[in-house]
C-alpha cells in the first residue's frame, strides 16, 4: 500500500466532500482515489495512440530503413481480393445472392 | 484498379443490422462513422449483403509518424515541424454472422491495396493499423505487419514490391 498526501483550500475540501456523499463513496480517500484511476486510464489510452516513445522511433526507423516487411500470406490476401472482384461475387460491394446462400 | 468495397453512403448502405463481436466496431459504424466521413475525417468502405445490409467495414484516414524516426538515407535534411506520411488503416470490422469466410482478410487486402493506390498520388511511406485487442494483433502480424514497441500502432512499409501488386 502507498499514501499520496496532499494540501487543499477549505472549499475545495467541502466541494469534493459533498460529491463524494453524493456519489456513495464512504470516504473522500475512496471517491479521490476512484476518480484519478479513471482519469488516469482514459488519458492513458487517449495519449497513447498520439504518443510515440524513444523505442517507438526506433523500432520505426528500422522498418522505414529495410524492404518492407508485406510477406507471401499479403499476397495471397491480394490474390483473394482480386479474385472476389474478378469473379463478381461483389458487385460495387455488394455481395451478388445468386450464387452463395446460407 | 477495382475494389471490393464501396464508399459508404448512408443513403444507400444499411448499418442497423451490423453486429461485429467487438462491440466498440459495432458502435463506431452505428454512432461515428457517418459523421466522421461527413466531415472527411476518415472514409468508409463497405461490403454489404443484396438486400444493402452492410456485412463489413473499413476506414482510411491520413496519418503520420514523428519524423526523426526517418533513417538518414531517407530524408537528407528532414524539414523541422514536418511528419512523416502514413495511410491509417483505423477500424475494420466484419459482422460476427460473416466470420470464417474470408472477408476479414479480403477486407484488409481491400484497403492496402487502396492505400497503396493513394501513395502514387500522395507521398506516402507506411501503411498503419490499430489493432483492437491481442487477436487483431495477430491478425495483422500474420501478414508482417510490425508491432512498436509502447504504441499501439503496427506499420508496414510501402515499397516497390507492394506497389507491384497493383493493377
Amino acid at each position: 500500500m502507498a499514501r499520496f498526501d496532499t494540501k487543499l483550500s477549505d472549499e475545495h475540501k467541502s466541494l469534493i466532500e459533498e460529491a463524494a456523499m453524493l456519489k456513495g463513496f464512504k470516504t473522500l480517500s475512496d471517491y479521490v482515489v476512484s476518480t484519478m484511476v479513471n482519469d488516469a486510464v482514459n488519458t492513458i489510452t487517449n495519449t497513447r495512440e498520439l504518443y510515440y516513445s524513444r523505442a517507438d522511433r526506433s523500432k520505426i526507423m528500422e522498418v522505414l530503413s529495410k524492404p518492407s516487411t508485406a510477406n507471401d500470406k499479403l499476397f495471397n490476401a491480394i490474390d483473394l481480393q482480386k479474385k472476389l472482384v474478378d469473379s463478381e461475387i461483389f458487385n460495387n460491394g455488394i455481395r451478388q445472392e445468386t450464387s452463395q446462400e446460407e | 484498379m477495382k475494389y471490393l468495397t464501396t464508399e459508404y453512403d448512408k443513403k444507400l448502405h444499411k448499418k442497423n443490422n451490423f453486429l461485429c463481436s467487438k462491440e466498440p466496431l459495432t458502435i463506431y459504424l452505428q454512432n461515428y462513422a457517418g459523421q466522421d466521413s461527413k466531415r472527411n475525417l476518415v472514409k468508409v468502405y463497405v461490403i454489404t449483403n443484396a438486400n444493402s445490409e452492410i456485412i463489413g467495414y473499413y476506414t482510411l484516414t491520413a496519418s503520420s509518424l514523428p519524423i526523426d524516426a526517418i533513417p538518414n538515407e531517407l530524408l537528407k535534411r528532414p524539414p523541422k515541424g514536418y511528419t512523416y506520411p502514413c495511410i491509417l488503416i483505423g477500424r475494420l470490422a466484419i459482422h460476427s454472422k460473416e466470420e470464417g469466410k474470408g472477408y476479414g482478410t479480403a477486407l484488409l487486402a481491400d484497403a492496402v491495396l487502396r492505400s497503396i493506390e493513394a501513395s502514387t498520388i500522395i507521398g506516402t511511406a507506411a501503411i498503419s493499423v490499430l489493432p483492437i485487442d491481442k487477436n487483431a494483433k495477430k491478425f495483422y502480424d500474420q501478414f508482417g505487419f510490425v508491432e512498436l514497441v509502447d504504441n499501439p500502432h503496427m506499420i508496414m512499409k510501402i515499397d516497390e514490391k507492394l506497389l507491384g501488386k497493383l493493377r
